[in-house]
């Protein structure tokens, strides 16, 4: 008796307490990051948890005055806004693109019989669970020898593949619709591309939407690629990962730099705010819900 | 007489204009027929072409070109130019200016100079056994991940609430972390430590003993809440009938979990287990963003150990060995992930929903 108490109540009432501490354990980072991003450096040195003696919000102003990258051999200056700018083509082109090529794969393959078609499925299937490592060096040698290492917008193009979760993600949902109103829009004359852009993507938007904002986010905390491939174009978290590792800049402190991690997250964060019902709702690994 | 030859005359031209005009009328007439006959015809042939397999292959052929050339530049060529990387060596002035890659007179020189490295070098040696602690406390912390899921999925009280901030560490970018995580190990444990009589700094980065443990304790803490996301999106896919009828024949919360849950679950779990082998050899653990490349050897894993060969304007000298240690490793990874897939598929549970 007593053991089946301890079985139905105790159990849960632990996991309860320790998921109320480590989602505690989450926040608080979050909240001693803000703290900190308005205080000045003494009294952050001297009482790391202290409360902000003086609301200090000009850091954020210095951040994005003084903190700053140097890149390639001049040493040229890249500071927070270029690397805003940096981000945003990046992590949207990058996106963009990705989405897009896996999802016109996904639409040709699951919609059409055409011999290519299982050749590319198991493609897909395969490289997924075949794990390759150490192919940078290689990575590296085809894009310089492309002219698309440290070029931007070479990234960009390299992120069109159709192999990984997305392709299956999309593979699923396009399975799943049903190929009568593609039907219909051939016998009034529609083209196979009006077919797939007017009727059958726009019925997948939920997915769409979820694969691209994943993808964005994903691109946008990137900091490994853009150091390997674009060390000439900094995004904001390779600078976060600078300011960290070396302190030249002016202001490189405790608290401007917090206040670039506040600012580097709070785009985000309103992002998932918007759309974290959809992002939630939707998430899972074995296929996103159309 | 004169009055009655003019009328005669204009009455001729008159008949013979009114002849050429319905002639030009008639001429129009067929041409615009004609004209109009063709273009129906061509139209018509538009449209029975938009259907036909020629139609088809050009679409197809157009939404794939750029994909599958992507694919087979970034995928094919560069996993068979890492091949050849690894039977080659760096050679100081030949191919250009500074140098260019020639065949290694020892074919198997760099992979012979890996597995010495291996045997030999303390980073290596250490990155062997950090790397298998971490796959195997992933491993350990996936039934904590699977039961909180669990609960979240249950609708505990405040389960929106913990989805939202389980969500967190998918969306906030691992360098914000690292740094917030690094300024605490730095600067807010020595405070908390002297409200419990400890006034010496650990200073846990800096010590060679407990720099490892310090990002292992960070690695898991992460990815606790991503799976978590992941396990109750699959969750709450099941079938609520399912659960009903379980419920009908009194079964508890915890029964539900071992009997419908898991098995239902179990290709997610799969999913992990099966991509978590390629994790022993690519999992850098977030070194680099704490420590850059110059992580003391303590902490290494294979995954940084092949990650700084590359970063951060390295040697490219360096391009053939690492590609050697990348095709040892993917030589190993292979195999050990199709057998954990075959074992998982032939013993592990088989249910449909």
């Amino acid at each position: 008796m007593v053991k089946e108490k301890i079985y139905r109540q105790v159990f849960p009432m632990l996991f309860f307490v320790i998921l109320v501490i480590y989602c505690i354990s989450l926040l608080f980072p979050l909240i001693w990051m803000f703290f900190s991003s308005v205080r000045d450096n003494m009294s952050f040195v001297q009482s790391p948890f202290g409360w902000p003696e003086e609301w200090l919000f000009k850091n954020y102003g210095d951040a994005f005055q003084y903190l700053y990258v140097e890149v390639g051999s001049t040493g040229q200056r890249v500071y927070m806004i270029g690397m805003f700018a940096n981000t945003i083509v990046y992590a949207v082109g990058c996106s963009v693109v990705s989405v897009l090529s896996h999802c016109v794969v996904a639409y040709a393959v699951a919609k059409y019989k055409f011999r290519l078609a299982k050749v590319l499925y198991t493609t897909a299937i395969v490289t997924m669970i075949l794990p390759i490592v150490g192919n940078m060096p290689s990575t590296l040698e085809i894009l310089r020898l492309l002219g698309l290492y440290d070029n931007i917008w070479g990234l960009i193009l390299k992120s069109g593949g159709f192999t990984g979760v997305a392709f299956l993600i999309f593979y699923g949902t396009f399975k799943s619709l049903s190929w009568e109103y593609a039907e219909a829009a051939f016998i009034d004359g529609a083209s196979h591309a009006t077919v797939m852009f007017r009727i059958m993507i726009p019925q997948t938007r939920n997915v769409v939407l979820v694969l691209f904002l994943t993808t964005f986010i994903q691109h946008w905390n990137d900091y490994t690629t853009p150091l390997l491939i674009m060390p000439s174009y900094p995004t904001i978290s390779f600078g976060l990962y600078q300011f960290m590792n070396n302190n030249f800049n002016a202001v490189s402190d405790s608290p401007h730099i917090m206040a670039a991690c506040m600012i580097a997250t709070l785009p985000i964060f309103l992002l998932f705010l918007i759309f974290k019902d959809k992002m939630m709702g939707n998430m899972s690994i074995g296929g996103l819900k159309g | 007489m004169k009055k009655n030859k003019i009328e005669e005359r204009e009455g001729w031209l008159s008949r013979l204009w009114g002849r050429v005009r319905m002639r030009v009328s008639d001429w129009c007439y067929d041409l615009s027929v004609r004209i109009h006959q063709k273009t129906r015809r061509k139209k018509e042939k538009r449209r029975t072409l938009r259907h036909s397999a020629r139609a088809q292959s050009r679409f197809l052929f157009c939404v794939l070109v750029y994909p599958v050339t992507v694919f087979i530049i970034f995928y094919l060529v560069v996993n068979v130019r890492s091949i050849l990387f690894a039977f080659q060596q760096y050679e100081w002035g030949v191919g250009g200016q500074s140098g260019g890659f020639v065949w290694n007179t020892d074919p198997l020189g760099n992979f012979k100079d890996f597995l010495s490295a291996l045997a030999t070098d303390q980073r290596l040696i250490f990155a062997t056994k950090n790397s298998l602690i971490l796959y195997a406390l992933g491993l350990v912390m996936m039934p904590l991940q699977i039961i909180c899921s669990f609960l979240v999925y249950k609708k505990i009280p405040f389960a929106n609430t913990f989805k939202v901030f389980l969500f967190l560490p998918s969306i906030i970018s691992s360098i914000v972390m690292v740094i917030v995580y690094r300024y605490f190990i730095n600067f807010g444990l020595p405070e908390l430590l002297v409200h419990f009589g400890i006034t010496e700094n650990p200073r846990l980065f800096d010590n060679v003993e407990t720099v490892f443990p310090v990002v292992v304790v960070y690695n898991l803490w992460l990815s606790l809440g991503t799976n978590i996301i992941l396990y109750t999106g699959v969750m709450a896919r099941i079938s609520d009938s399912l659960i009903e009828s379980g419920k009908l024949d009194g079964m508890s919360m915890w029964e539900e979990l071992w009997y419908i849950t898991i098995p239902l679950i179990f290709p997610t779990i799969t999913v992990f287990l099966v991509t978590g082998v390629a994790g022993i050899f690519t999992n850098q653990a977030n070194l680099y963003a704490f420590f850059g490349k110059n992580a003391s050897a303590n902490a290494y894993t294979f995954g940084y150990y092949l990650f700084i060969m590359v970063a951060d304007e390295a040697p490219i000298s360096e391009y053939p060995f690492a590609s050697a240690a990348g095709l040892l490793f993917t030589a190993v990874a292979v195999p050990i992930t199709l057998l954990v897939k075959y074992v998982l598929e032939k013993f592990g549970p088989n249910a449909e929903y």
